[in-house]
């Protein structure tokens, strides 16, 4: 892992500073000049972002553009690893970009310039918004979100009232369990945490295109000889991005959480039997990525900083180093044990019992210290921004992506990776003290999605999406 | 040639797979060195490296294997020990024999082992990743890494030499 952190922060830092945004080194200078010829606020972010010692740049491009792939010099696990780390805060990065009304990325803007901004991915289509009741066509590309009738009271305010309380579209959170139901996550506050599951436009065409989002459309798809779910691979060489699709976890604000170290919305909180407006922060994010190199795709997972303590083996239990958690109470004694899931009924309209969660797999050291770098970077542009709150936990790739016939998961490094909202329960267990992996149990974002099907048992290319067609 | 570059040498010699394939370039499981660690742990540094130097300054290392494979052997239970943990991911626990035994046997080695009987599963991936599954071209009790169907189909393996062979036939029915 290469050290530049001080010399490049320092330096990016200083001459933002005193000579406004000229790039530290020739290469990156160069570079910035076939990029783009933006002017203004932009201009300056795009010398920033082309930083060449943190990356590998993957290609030349605007950091509101997704590298297109990973193809960096690597050539050992950790330096490979470093690879995809990059590719994931660039692509946090590219996602979480300021949205133009339209939801592209705003080029005349830098993320977080504001402190807070609303995102591109949160333009995207939303999972309930593609499977549809009764197998009907997705709404557009485009189209706002889509309130259930439950929640007509709150629609019918006026949109502009909402636009005025939300930097962001409004946003609807319907889900509250984990994957295979392992359980639901409790805020300190007794509230539950909801999910979101979108997908870029390239992911949308091609469900679109091939009718998959009905069981119907399905089954015709299949009709086909040796047809196969193949959905569109992310690409250097034509410099297009892949099928995208993320999934974001949220809590909600109360008075006691500092605001300033989330990203924040407002939402309208969807419990069936009833609605409510709510603010809410971003606590937890995936990607998935399908790239050339990786047809397994590639996994980014990010948390805010606050989520939980780590688990550390030498204590047998938490290493508690803050005040207040998002998901876990320093020293408490009646508190549910360590990531036990909560009491039924699971009733998200109902308060339950708070969750004591604890992170059983460290966050890698490099990646601890490509987290800090990025951070150096975010809050160079400004020292409040809310994204230097969130960091990667790790990046799954397939380590041999070559021959899924014989090898479908790839080998993936990491073996196993989870993020605790989104993956609360099924970290791993502890064993005499140590934290110990089970294959098939334990979270491997490919090895899971390598099981995910169509509604007709059919290999759906790792996104359990379409098992949700009508 | 240190002595995890001749345990190696001698994975490759013991189970028929190639380097590559037990020991890849990039190796998250990293299990070959876990099956190093674990002969060390439990034979002990001593016996294993006198083995390793006696299969590595050996002038026909598959001379060595056959005669030293042969049952009373003294080296015989641990090399049949390490085929069996890259196959089945298990170790076959060992005991040490007694001075007697072993001077009754040969003065090849510090110690002598012999089965005591007994097993454990060196990991988790240990017993997912045993070559057994790949040499059968099917996979370990709950637990596939193929794709959803698989079970309607013909193992991979089958299929690319179904079309090899085809197309090798087509080649010459052109000829």
């Amino acid at each position: 892992m290469k050290n530049f952190k001080g010399l490049t922060v320092t330096c990016l830092i200083a001459v933002f500073y005193t000579f406004g945004f000229y790039a530290c080194n020739e290469e990156g200078q160069q570079k910035q000049e076939t990029v783009s010829e933006t002017s203004g606020p932009a201009s300056n972010c795009i010398k920033l972002f082309s930083d060449t010692s943190i990356a590998p740049r993957f290609t030349k491009r605007n950091p509101w553009e997704p590298p297109y792939d990973v193809s960096g010099p690597g050539s050992d696990l950790e330096s490979i690893q470093h690879d995809f780390d990059v590719y994931s805060w660039e692509t946090f990065i590219a996602l979480n970009w300021p949205a133009l009304n339209n939801g592209a990325p705003d080029s005349t803007t830098c993320i977080g310039s504001n402190r807070d901004n609303n995102t591109v991915w949160e333009t995207w289509l939303e999972s309930n918004q593609i499977f549809r009741s009764g197998g009907q066509q997705p709404v557009p590309w485009g189209s706002p979100k889509t309130i259930p009738n439950e929640c007509n009271n709150l629609s019918s305010r006026p949109s502009k009232m909402l636009t005025q309380i939300a930097k962001v579209p409004d946003d609807l959170l319907q889900e509250f369990s984990q994957p295979f139901n392992t359980g639901p996550i409790i805020d300190q506050d007794s509230n539950y945490a909801r999910f979101e599951i979108l997908v870029n436009h390239n992911m949308f065409d091609y469900i679109l295109n091939n009718k998959l989002y009905s069981k119907t459309g399905q089954q015709d798809f299949f009709k086909k000889q040796d047809a196969v779910v193949d959905f569109h691979s992310g690409s250097v060489d034509s410099q297009k991005v892949g099928a995208i699709m993320v999934k974001a976890a949220w809590k909600i604000m109360n008075p006691e959480d500092d605001t300033s170290r989330y990203h924040t919305t407002t939402a309208i909180i969807d419990n069936d039997s009833d609605c409510s407006e709510e603010l809410v922060g971003l606590v937890g994010f995936h990607i998935g990525h399908k790239t050339v190199s990786a047809p397994q795709w590639i996994w980014s997972t990010f948390e805010q900083v606050d989520n939980v303590p780590e688990y550390d083996e030498k204590l047998k239990g938490p290493k508690v180093d803050k005040s207040r958690y998002n998901f876990f109470k320093p020293n408490c004694k009646n508190c549910l044990p360590m990531n036990q899931t909560p009491p039924r009924p699971w009733n998200p309209a109902e308060k339950n019992t708070p969750s004591q969660i604890v992170r059983l797999t460290p966050v890698d050291p490099a990646t601890r210290q490509l987290n800090e770098q990025y951070h150096n970077l975010l809050t160079s542009i400004n020292a409040n921004t809310v994204w230097q709150y969130y960091e990667l936990i790790s990046t799954q790739w397939p380590t041999d992506p070559g021959d899924p016939d014989v090898n479908p998961d790839g080998t993936p490094a990491p073996q196993f990776l989870a993020n605790t909202t989104l993956e609360t329960y099924i970290q791993g267990i502890i064993k005499d003290g140590k934290v110990v992996m089970v294959p098939n149990s334990s979270s491997s974002c490919i090895r899971c999605h390598g099981n995910a099907t169509t509604t007709n048992g059919k290999f759906s290319d790792f996104t359990y999406l379409l098992e949700r067609a009508q | 040639m240190n002595s995890f570059d001749i345990f190696k040498q001698l994975s490759v010699a013991l189970t028929g797979f190639t380097e590559s394939q037990l020991f890849p370039p990039l190796d998250p499981k990293g299990l070959g060195k876990q099956y190093f660690n674990t002969i060390n742990e439990k034979i002990g540094a001593d016996d294993f490296n006198m083995m390793l130097s006696a299969f590595n300054s050996a002038p026909d290392k598959n001379l060595f294997l056959e005669q030293n494979l042969q049952k009373g052997q003294p080296y015989a239970p641990v090399l049949q020990n390490i085929i069996k943990m890259w196959y089945f991911g298990i170790w076959f626990y060992l005991d040490k024999a007694p001075d007697n035994v072993k001077t009754d046997l040969t003065a090849k080695t510090n110690t002598i082992f012999f089965p005591r009987g007994g097993y454990e599963v060196i990991s988790s991936e240990a017993y997912t990743s045993g070559l057994m599954w790949q040499a059968m071209d099917a996979h370990p009790m709950g637990y596939s890494e193929f794709k959803t169907g698989y079970w309607a189909e013909l193992p991979p393996q089958v299929q690319k030499q179904q079309k090899k062979n085809s197309s090798t036939a087509k080649a010459k029915t052109n000829e």
